[in-house]
Order: structure tokens, then sequence, then C-alpha cells
């Protein structure tokens, strides 16, 4: 489904990612993990056309996307639900979920507001509130129904439960484990390990801009070393 | 002080608020938008001028300068934003101004090249040529009461616009945050450059509603361009109730203050030196107005909160 193929990616003149190569297939929950500052987001942003890339390829259901203008790669089926959030914080909880909603690629049972509320409960209550007035928790529900509602085929998830409360952070997951069951393909984001191991078919470790590690859940959790040296999970 | 002239003074000041609106709106969204300072938005109200002067010269009929006049300044308007103004949105607001400083230069130039020097000058249509009479005997002019009436319903409309519909929200949401709007699938050169037309076509349509008042004059946007500026900073920068709320309040201070701050300055001070100090008081109380407001809401009245 997304194939990025040795992809190396810049902040002004610093390079951020080298050679960078990942790969999710459909249905699949894969994470990108590792340290602060290693390259994940921006990983996710170039995937998502929001920084430039130079050398490499990135595919998405067979087509070339590389430096795609984003509203394109949004537009072939990419969703991003991006760090911190990022909700339009004049416009209200319904606003923020159909401002941008659609369907172009035309599936057949696409994602409305009331789907939303069924995934997001704590969301439904909040309907009329401006998306500045509702807490992290709902921010971050916010943000997923609100790339959901653009029917992607493949969601990009960066930091899916940073800032939230543990109780929070169970619906959340409990919300994903749902979207998995519906075969929605995710690449994720996030620190907490043993949820990941949960939920997570295939795990990528980035250590300064590439890939050191790969494997599934079950080969991560029995490498306690790898995850001591490069997640600094303990 | 008398009613009669207070009431009169009120609504000349309502009837500078709404043409202020009418400039302001298209300024505050794509300063809001795209961060685009654009000083040749007061270009686009003198081609109104100039292009509703010249078709009601032409046909005689005031309805069909409008309907003609707003749609050609707005064709015009997309065509610079495609043209010239896109290439400024990812530079610095400094190279902004001075390139569209350009702008006002060469449309100026070119409305002499292709109008009179002197400009031109139409009759109110005659239709609207009468009063209407008001309490406290005021005869107030029906044009400018037209005027008023045409600024109101179009900022509701404007107002249902932004809050009501999809392109609304697209268009709230990508002055918060223009680059999520991007990357959740919206063509953002294609929103900006429907904004764009949509602004261009309210200040054209603001110049054609002038005309008949003021002429069409080469230069004629820039004295109104810079008080729309300031009403966009006092309404807050992306917001159309902002500027409709500030709009009015600019156009109140400033015909009332024209009128009247001798005699309120004269309760605390002589009268001669109230009378001495009032016009050059006067022509400043909007920027006073608006320093006032910006040192306890640095955003404006309706502006977005810094994160």
């Amino acid at each position: 489904m997304l194939s990025v193929q040795g992809i190396n990616s810049y902040y002004g003149l610093t390079q951020v990612l080298f050679e960078m190569s990942i790969e999710v297939k459909a249905g699949e929950i894969v994470t990108l993990l590792g340290r602060n500052g290693m390259g994940k987001t921006t990983t996710i942003r170039s995937i998502m056309g929001l920084n430039e890339t130079r050398n490499g390829v990135i595919f998405f259901q067979n087509q070339e996307i590389t430096n795609w203008p984003a509203f394109r790669i949004a537009q072939a089926g990419l969703a991003l639900a991006p760090e911190g959030r990022r909700i339009f914080p004049n416009l209200n909880v319904i606003e923020n979920l159909i401002a941008t909603a659609n369907n172009k690629n035309e599936l057949t049972d696409p994602w409305t507001v009331d789907k939303i509320f069924a995934l997001f409960p704590a969301l439904e209550a909040r309907a009329g509130i401006a998306g500045n007035r509702i807490s992290g928790g709902e921010q971050q529900m916010l943000s997923i129904g609100r790339a959901l509602m653009t029917n992607p085929h493949l969601l990009l998830l960066d930091e899916a439960t940073e800032g939230l409360s543990p109780l929070l952070r169970k619906q959340i997951w409990s919300s994903i484990v749902k979207l998995k069951d519906n075969r929605q393909s995710i690449l994720l984001i996030d620190k907490n390990l043993e949820s990941l191991l949960r939920i997570g078919d295939r795990h990528y470790v980035i250590e300064k801009g590439h890939v050191v590690w790969e494997g599934d859940s079950a080969q991560l959790a029995s490498d306690e070393e790898l995850q001591l040296r490069y997640i600094g999970l303990g | 002080m008398e009613w009669a002239l207070l009431i009169e003074q009120f609504l000349n000041g309502v009837q500078f608020g709404v043409l202020l609106f009418l400039l302001a709106a298209g300024l505050t969204l794509t300063f809001g938008i795209m961060d685009l300072v654009n000083l040749a938005h007061g270009s686009m109200y003198m081609l109104g001028a100039f292009f509703g002067a010249t078709i009601f010269l032409w046909t005689g009929s005031f309805i069909l300068a409008l309907v003609l006049a707003v749609p050609i300044v707005a064709g015009i308007g997309i065509i610079t934003e495609v043209t010239t103004l896109r290439t400024l949105y990812q530079r610095h607001h400094l190279d902004q101004v001075l390139a569209t400083f350009g702008l006002i230069l060469f449309f100026n130039e070119l409305v002499q090249i292709v109008w009179p020097l002197e400009g031109l000058t139409v009759p109110v249509p005659e239709y609207l040529s009468s009063t209407v009479p008001l309490p406290f005997g005021i005869e107030y002019s029906l044009y400018r009461l037209m005027i008023i009436g045409t600024g109101i319903l179009l900022a509701i409309g404007m107002w249902l616009l932004v809050t009501r519909t999809r392109l609304g929200m697209l268009i709230r949401a990508g002055a918060s945050d223009r680059e999520m709007v991007y990357a959740l699938g919206t063509n953002i050169r294609l929103l900006f450059t429907l904004v764009f037309g949509l602004g261009t076509a309210l200040s054209a349509l603001a110049g054609v509603l002038m005309a008949p008042i003021l002429g069409a004059n080469s230069g004629m946007g820039e004295q109104i361009i810079i008080v729309a500026f300031v009403v966009i900073v006092i309404g807050g920068i992306g917001s159309i109730r902002g500027s409709f709320i500030a709009a009015l309040i600019t156009g109140l201070i400033d015909s009332l203050g024209r009128s009247f701050l001798d005699v309120i300055l004269a309760l605390f001070i002589p009268i001669n030196a109230a009378e001495a100090a009032a016009p050059a008081i006067s022509s400043m109380l909007i920027y006073i107005f608006m320093a006032g407001i910006l040192f306890f809401k640095p955003t404006g009245l309706f502006g977005k909160q810094p994160n």
C-alpha cells in the first residue's frame, strides 16, 4: 500500500532523514519507534508531502507520489492526525469534522459524523463547542475523527496518546483497535511500547534519520536490549 | 448640540463604515488566510469606480454598471492574483508591501492612460437622487441610505457564507491553520483564488457605489486602503465579524469626531484652543483608537489568540 524507498529529507540545510525506507501493507498497523528528534515526525511529514524529499521515491497504492502537493496526496487516500493535534480552534467540533471531509476515492461505506461519534462517544456531547474549548483528549479524538472523515486508505497518526491521562489513553487505544478490526491501515507514532506491542503488527526503530531495526511485535517484545538502547523504555 | 446634525453625522458615519467594511472584508481574508499584505486592494476599489462610472455614462444604467463592472474588476483581480500575488505568499511582508505598492503605481498610471487625467464624474442615478424625510426634520440622501442598506445586506451575506457554508468553514480553518487545511486535501491555491476574487468583487462594488459621490480618480484607493487596514487590525485579522464591527466603529468615530470633537473638547479646555486643536486631533482619532485597542487586545477585537 505504502512504500517509502530510500528518501532523504531536510529542514533547511540540515539533513534529517537518511535513506529512510518503510512499508505498510493493506490492513496493517505499523509503528515508528525511537527517541525524540530521530526523524519519526519528519518521515510522516515527508510521506504527506509537507516536507520536500530528495532522492528516493514514495509509492502509494501503486502510484508514485514523491513530492506531490500535499492536498493531492491527501486526496489519493492518506490522512494525517498530526503531532499536537492542530484542531481548528475557531471551528466547533462538528465543523472540524466536516470542513475538510471528502470521499474522493468513493469508499462504499464512508465515515459520517454519527459514525465518528459512535467511535468516540465523548465527542458527541461537545458537538457545538469550539475546538479550542475542549480537552486535550477530546482534541486527540477529534483529530483522528477529522482525518477519518477524509475516508483514507491509510491513516497517519503522529503521537496518538501524548500528554493524555491513562484513562484517556485507554479510550484512544480501544478506538484504534476498533479501526484495526475494520481493516483500517495505520502508520502510528507513540511512546507507549506496551500498547504498541499489543496493537501493532510490525515496527520500525528509527535512529538518526534511518531505520536501525524492523520486525514484528514478538521479536520486539523479546529484545529488551533493543528497547533500552533505541527507545529508552525500561 | 443639535439632534438633527448628530443623527445626520451618525448616518454619514454608518455609510462610511459599510464602505470600509466592503474593502476590509477582502483585505482581512487575504491577510488572514494567505498572510498576504495587499496594498493594491484599494486599486480594485478605484478600478470599480472607473469601470462603474464608464459603463454608467455609456449605457445610462446604474444597475448595468454594477452588474458588469463588478465581475470585470473581479476578473482583473484574479488575473493579478494568478500572475503576480501568488509568487509573493512565501515572501516576507516587506517584499509584499513593496510589490503591491508597485501594483498601486501600475494601476494608477494605467487609469491615467485609459481615462481622462482629471478622472470621471457621474451623477447619482435619478431614481435615487431624492432625499428621505427622517425625524427631527432631517432630509437624508436616498442614495446614501441605499449604500447603507446594500452594505448591511452584503455583511449579512458574508457572515452567512463564512459561518454557515463548507466554503466558509474552510476559509476560517485556513485562517487558523493553512497547512492543516492543505494537508487534509484542500487545494489551498484554488481556495485562495476564490476568496481573492470574492474580496476583489466587494472592493469593486464599493468603488461603483462611491463613484456618484466621489467620482473616479487615480489614487483614490490609497486614501481609503490605509483606513481599511486600520479596520482589519482593530477587528482582528481574518475575522469578518470583527471587520464589520470595527468598520462601523471606525466610520462613526471618524465622522462624529470631525463634527463634534470641538464641542467635546470645549468642555475641558478653552473654546479657542478646542477649535484650534479639534481638526488635527479628529484626523488622528481612529489611529488613537487603534492604538488603544491594540494595547488591551494585541490581536484585535475578534482576532485569533496566539497559542
